[in-house]
């Protein structure tokens, strides 16, 4: 059977910045082939080329974009020598593109029926009932209810999920013979991403649409994907059919990405990967080479070409023939020797939080933790659980309205300022977004000494600047960005400036605000394994508030699963993981994609 | 719905709030100014005697709050109370002018936004080319000029070398139909070469934002034709911050308003604001200066109604 899109050795490039006289190659020989009714996933971390890659094969070039060489061949068309009018008639009708958040995707000043009706109209011609025909059975079918008054609603008086319904049904409109996915289901919830992925299966079966899955979720693309390929430094270093699920990977960059995702179906610490991704392509060596822990001097030298190893499973390794199958480097699992837990450090009790000025019920209800001494504890739920606002809570963020927190068996105040300083010091939080949570002004070097400079008044400057070296070192971070500014950091080095400030101020208690949600796989792991490093030595106990199922498996100790301001099921997480009592942990661990454990033998 | 009102109503209340406010400073203003009333009404050589009987048939004995309620009062049913000069009723002289600088002002108004958008929209698609760069530099050297000298560039233009268009503008008054729209046209024009290069730089600056917007680009992905893109997915989001500066160059306006008609002689309030503050005229400076208040304050209004209108997320909060 012939593809509804054959993409040919595309390669495509950014014009520097700097010197716009030269191109950066980001997409370098990508060839693929999208078959009707089946969905191919393209994974990689950010800068790996994906998106790039995908929306060039469509024939759209990003501002500054330039198409190096390449074919992407839609039945007699090849996309890439079509002129952009021609285009139009060809995206939104054979070609359809679904971005990332539909909150950003959807014309926000459109009611829903004029954004679906823009492609039927465009494309099909379609005017009155007909159309009006055509735009609800559109929303029915991608499982809106009473689409009669969803067509009169603007996209933001929907959810999350609803939307990016929305956006698939204007992406269906017209039958496309070719889907692009990017990331549809990033920044959803869990059940809402297991419910949205479900759609995409279902819709791409039925439709027989030629789909491509952009993601950097390699349990949700092993679940729903027929075939799967790997991007790194812009090329595609491994693809095989369903790759996570039935196939073990022979790319040492998939085998590391693979040991890199936490898992909820396994106990043991996630594997980062050393060093930063490369960002754009290398032709005179392998790029994966820096990071590779089986780099020999061949692979410095010489630039692997794809080898080919049957039933389309194919990998760029020079050393892959030799290599075979590659078996993963987890930790084994081990007993819980974390500290003892006997003594507690942090106690909660009957917190109740709330937002003035909103009359809906408290966002944090009645809530109990405990921590101990030197343990791990996570405290997971979804979007609007009253997670976050508990732990502000506890930093002294956000005054409760009723509740006692205990700490160390002395009743905290409800303000961080009314706090001692013996307290601060005590009780460090770092929260998700590192880039706003550094000073923009200072350097790294003051960023870490600050907490120590207010903290421990009596350590003399020289002092100070030497521990700030061991930190960094400590963060596994080069003394050489002690002078530099945040701006000139990556996402994964700046959370370790901020690890690295938690740490300088050697509290007991570390508060954890989804401090890895907003970092790549590679980088999540290796700041996993970092945090899980430092408070094992430093005997500190740590809070971590996450919504990642997996993250909390990888960690933690104990946890606490709560949904709308109530802790519903809280016990080790070896037990609530395998043994969950109640209902809502039950569905939230069912929603999770897995990744079925690659053979090992 | 409940928003709407809600929002509304803030609004209003607020509008109310700032013209107490304006009332007040107004009427502060003109009774600390060094003029006795009396004096400027009754000629250097009045006797203490006739002053004294002038200030009781006033009433400018009684306590200033009281004076000020009264004022108010009155006011608000339109006695506007006499002119001090020209013994008219103060209704009679400002009215009619009232109505004028209205017309001068809501025209240009009216022909400024059209320009400015397609202007801001035209250079926003080519930013950085030398379309562009002559648009953004003309703009400029025309935002920093101050209104007279544009209006006196126009003068010479229109009324002296092509003597086309009256050199002044009391025709506005009186005259033919054809002789009165051409009074308008000259302070018009003005008004609207000064409003426009702010405007225009904001659609510019907005749309640039917008149309990198990610909703922009998945409609093109959509098919949408550049046009479409435009008009249908960039200019009606880039809009909305616009309409809250367009409120703002109010002020602008209302200040060029006083200025333009000064420098054509054009009879609007402007004008005789200018030359009533000149004779001390105090009780008609009090009502003109009111008028302009309200002005501004109903303009601001409905520019908040406005975005109110043109963004749902506004009306459903």
């Amino acid at each position: 059977m012939t593809p509804a899109l054959t993409v040919h050795n595309l390669t495509v490039g950014y014009l520097d910045r700097v010197n716009t006289a030269e191109v950066n190659v980001v997409v370098r020989d990508v060839s693929f082939d999208l078959h009707s009714g089946r969905l191919l996933g393209l994974a990689g971390e950010s800068g790996s080329g994906k998106s790039t890659a995908a929306l060039a094969a469509i024939g759209y070039k990003a501002p500054g974009s330039v198409l190096i060489s390449g074919r992407s061949q839609l039945g007699d068309v090849d996309l890439l020598t079509t002129s952009v009018p021609e285009l139009r008639n060809i995206w939104g009708g054979q070609v359809a593109y679904v971005a990332q958040d539909a909150s950003q995707s959807l014309s926000p000043l459109m009611r829903v029926e004029r954004l679906l009706a823009e492609p039927l109209r465009l494309h099909l011609g379609l005017r009155g009932p007909t159309l009006r025909k055509r735009t609800l059975a559109l929303l029915e079918g991608v499982g809106i209810t009473d689409p009669e008054s969803a067509l009169r609603r603007f996209p933001y008086q929907f959810s999350g999920g609803q939307q990016q319904r929305i956006a698939l049904a204007v992406a269906m409109a017209c039958e496309p013979r070719v889907l692009i996915l990017d990331e549809p289901t990033t920044g959803l919830d869990v059940t809402t991403q297991a419910q949205i992925a479900k759609l995409i299966d279902r819709l791409v079966k039925d439709s027989g649409t030629a789909a491509i899955l952009i993601s950097h979720d390699l349990a949700l693309l092993g679940t729903i994907c027929d075939e799967m390929a790997i991007m790194y430094a812009g090329e595609i270093v491994e693809q095989a059919p369903a790759l996570a699920n039935k196939v073990a990977p022979r790319h040492p960059y998939t085998a590391a990405l693979l040991d890199a995702v936490p898992r909820v179906d396994e106990r043991g610490l996630v594997v980062g990967i050393p060093g930063l991704p490369a960002t754009t392509a290398v032709n005179d060596c392998c790029a994966f080479a820096p990071r590779c822990r089986f780099t020999t001097d061949t692979c410095r030298a010489h630039h692997p070409e794809l080898s080919d190893y049957g039933q389309g499973h194919t990998v760029r390794c020079l050393r892959s023939a030799e290599l075979g199958a590659l078996s993963s480097q987890r930790h084994p699992p081990v007993a819980s020797v974390l500290g003892s837990n006997a003594n507690t450090l942090l106690e909660i009790q009957g917190l109740v939080c709330s937002y003035r000025d909103s009359h809906s019920p408290p966002v944090v209800d009645h809530v109990d933790i405990r921590i101990g001494g030197s343990e791990i504890v996570a405290l997971v739920g979804e979007s609007g659980s009253g997670k976050s606002t508990a732990l502000r809570a506890i930093a002294g963020l956000h005054r409760p309205d009723a509740g006692e927190i205990i700490y160390d068996g002395v009743p905290l105040a409800a303000q961080v300022t009314k706090r001692p300083r013996t307290q601060h010091r005590d009780i460090q939080i770092i929260f998700q977004d590192p880039h706003a949570s550094l000073n923009p002004r200072h350097t790294v070097a003051s960023i870490i000494d600050r907490p120590m400079s207010i903290l421990f008044p009596e350590r003399s400057a020289s002092d100070r600047r030497e521990r700030v070296y061991f930190l960094l070192d400590q963060v596994r971070l080069d003394a050489k960005i002690a002078d530099r500014y945040p701006h000139q950091l990556s996402g994964g080095q700046k959370q370790r400036v901020a690890i690295a400030r938690a740490f300088a101020a050697e509290p007991r208690l570390l508060l954890c605000d989804e401090i890895v949600s907003a970092l790549d796989v590679s980088v999540q792991a290796s700041i996993l394994e970092l945090v899980a490093e430092l408070t094992s030595q430093t005997g500190t106990a740590v809070l971590f508030v996450t919504h990642d199922l997996a993250v909390v498996r990888a960690i933690a100790e104990r946890v606490y699963v709560m949904r709308s301001g109530v802790i519903l099921e809280e016990g080790s997480t070896d037990s609530v993981f395998e043994h969950p009592e109640h209902q809502y942990t039950i569905d939230l661990l069912a929603a999770v994609p897995r990744l079925v454990a690659v053979s090992r033998d | 719905m409940a928003g709407i009102i809600k929002f509304g109503g803030s609004r209003l209340a607020f509008a109310v709030i700032t013209l107490v406010a304006i009332s007040m400073v107004t009427f502060l203003a003109t009774n600390v100014v060094p003029a006795d009333p009396a004096r400027v009404a009754l000629g250097k050589f009045a006797t203490p005697a006739q002053i004294e009987a002038y200030n009781e048939q006033q009433g400018l004995e009684e306590p200033a709050v009281k004076r000020y309620v009264i004022w108010v009062g009155d006011a608000i049913r339109g006695d506007w109370g006499t002119s001090v000069l020209s013994k008219q009723q103060v209704t009679d002289m400002v009215g009619p002018r009232i109505g004028r600088s209205l017309i001068l002002a809501l025209a240009a108004m009216l022909l400024a936004i059209p320009i400015a958008f397609l202007l801001g929209v035209y250079t926003a698609q080519r930013i950085g080319r030398p379309s562009d760069l002559a648009i953004s530099t003309v703009t400029l050297v025309v935002n920093s000029l101050p209104e007279f000298v544009v209006g006196i560039a126009l003068i010479f233009v229109f009324a002296v070398q092509l003597g086309i268009l009256p050199i002044e503008s009391s025709g506005a008054s009186m005259g033919s139909g054809i002789a009165q729209i051409k009074a308008y046209l000259l302070p018009m024009l003005t008004l609207t070469i000064v409003l426009v290069p702010y405007i225009a730089r904001m659609v510019r600056a907005s749309v640039r934002d917008i149309s990198s917007q990610p909703f922009v680009r998945s409609a093109a992905l959509r098919g949408v034709p550049h046009r479409g893109l435009v008009w249908r997915h960039v200019v009606p989001n880039a809009s909305l911050p616009v309409v809250n500066v367009i409120a703002l160059t109010m002020a602008e306006l209302i200040a060029g308003v006083v200025i333009i008609e000064t420098v054509f002689s054009f009879p609007g309030i402007g004008q005789l604001l200018v030359s009533s503050v000149g004779s001390k005229d105090i009780p008609v400076v009090q009502i003109i200066t009111l008028v302009i208040g309200l002005g501004f304050v109903v303009f601001n209004l409905l520019a908040d109604l406005a975005v109110l209108a043109l963004n749902p997320r506004l009306r459903s909060r």
